[in-house]
């Protein structure tokens, strides 16, 4: 019984699912799907690791998941963050600057918005936006000079008709594309001396504590995007719906 | 402050008292079927040896005056904090093994915040790694085909570095 042979908790189903709920979302849907056929099949098939990735399931008509959110708490996948994080980087790859000594490195290909539907589409379309998914998403974007001057602005509603919620990710790719169009219009140049700036309003039905209908409440997130190097985004709430207890 | 004593499956005697002991859901429901008829006889733990039975305890020691866990019918409230408190932290500090044992002590022995803990240690190894570091650490076989690895490698492009 005592032997030397240590049999690992992550054999054991129940403890590798404890483990990967402790796991970063972001690295189970990547890394740990990738590990092993036991390890995806748990993360594809496990409510809770379901439920702790955000994975978008097709099959539960919008209507429902609309029932389901009686809460008063407004999350959004913390996902987001990472996926526009990895578009950000690769789209200012096309900028950086060649290492004068390895000259046989290929000059970097600028993406184009093909590429962008082709790499990012997929993980979009497979986790939910948002909890509660949001009646409607507002986009702003906008790129600044420095010195204040606006040099280009965006705006675009994503709204649900009377079946559909804005349910997954897939309303990042039209974020992309957009910022993909200012930087081939030369809107945006990185390394220079702008800013820019996406703002997503969420419109989402919450429920008050002590009150028994639901409310449409707006709630509202600003990501910058840094124009130098380290590549990298910021994510702030500016709503108001933390008074809502907005991802707690 | 009842002493009793444990017996580890490597037939070692473990005096511990009964407050601490109890910190196991197990041991907690065991004493409480055979009464106080049995004391002086050691409880045996046939599933952990003299080693790890000592590092639990020393766990228990340490927590025996925490707060009970609100009972976990919230499976939301346990993913909310992946922090370890520093004690917690130095006293996962072994080797894979050690760790895999407490973790496994811990379950068997039904101490849900010391496996949380030892769950929480494991996933910061996980935290942050490729599919091959992972398996790397943990001494994990590749099954997938070249196809599956295929997929998988076009499933995950986004999230590469490049």
């Amino acid at each position: 019984m005592s032997g030397p042979t240590t049999c690992s908790p992550l054999l054991i189903t129940e403890l590798l699912e404890t483990i990967l709920l402790y796991t970063p979302p972001a690295t189970v849907v990547t890394a740990c799907r990738a590990v092993c056929h036991r390890w995806r099949e748990l993360v594809d098939a496990s409510p809770l690791l379901k439920r702790h990735t955000w994975r978008a399931d097709p099959n539960i008509p919008a209507r429902r998941r609309r029932l389901k959110a009686v809460g008063h708490a407004f999350r959004r996948n913390p996902l987001l963050s990472d996926i526009l994080a990895k578009f950000w980087k690769r789209l200012n790859a096309v900028y950086a600057p060649v290492d004068d000594g390895d000259t046989t490195a290929p000059p970097a290909k600028a993406l184009d918005n093909n590429e962008v539907v082709r790499l990012f589409r997929p993980v979009c379309q497979s986790y939910q936006l948002a909890d509660p998914a949001p009646a409607s998403v507002l986009i702003r974007l906008a790129v600044q000079r420095q010195n204040g001057r606006m040099l280009a602005r965006y705006y675009r509603s994503v709204s649900s008709d009377s079946t559909r919620q804005v349910v997954d990710l897939e309303v990042l790719i039209l974020l992309m594309k957009e910022m993909l169009q200012l930087q081939q219009q030369k809107l945006y140049l990185p390394g220079e001396r702008n800013s820019v700036v996406a703002e997503l309003q969420y419109s989402v039905l919450l429920r008050r504590p002590g009150e028994t209908r639901r409310r449409e409440v707006a709630i509202e997130e600003r990501i910058s995007f840094q124009c130098s190097e380290p590549w990298g985004i910021s994510v702030m709430e500016t709503s108001s719906g933390r008074a809502y207890g907005a991802s707690d | 402050m009842a002493p009793m004593k444990l017996l580890s499956s490597d037939n070692v005697e473990i005096e511990v008292e009964k407050e601490v002991a109890e910190r196991s859901v197990l041991i907690k429901n065991m004493l409480e079927d055979v009464g106080d008829t049995t004391v002086g006889a050691p409880i045996p733990i046939p599933n952990v040896n003299e080693g790890v039975l000592r590092k639990v305890i020393e766990w228990c020691e340490h927590h025996r005056n925490d707060p009970p866990q609100p009972a976990d019918e919230d499976s939301d409230s346990r993913k909310k904090s992946t922090d370890i408190e520093e004690w917690d932290q130095k006293f996962m500090q072994v080797d894979q093994e050690m760790l895999f044992e407490i973790i496994l002590a811990a379950n068997y022995l039904d101490i849900k915040p010391l496996l949380d803990v030892g769950c929480k240690t494991v996933a910061n190894m996980i935290k942050g790694k490729s599919p091959e570091e992972i398996r790397k650490t943990f001494n994990i076989q590749n099954d997938f085909t070249p196809e599956e690895e295929d997929q998988i490698r076009r499933e995950n492009e986004w999230a590469e570095d490049r």
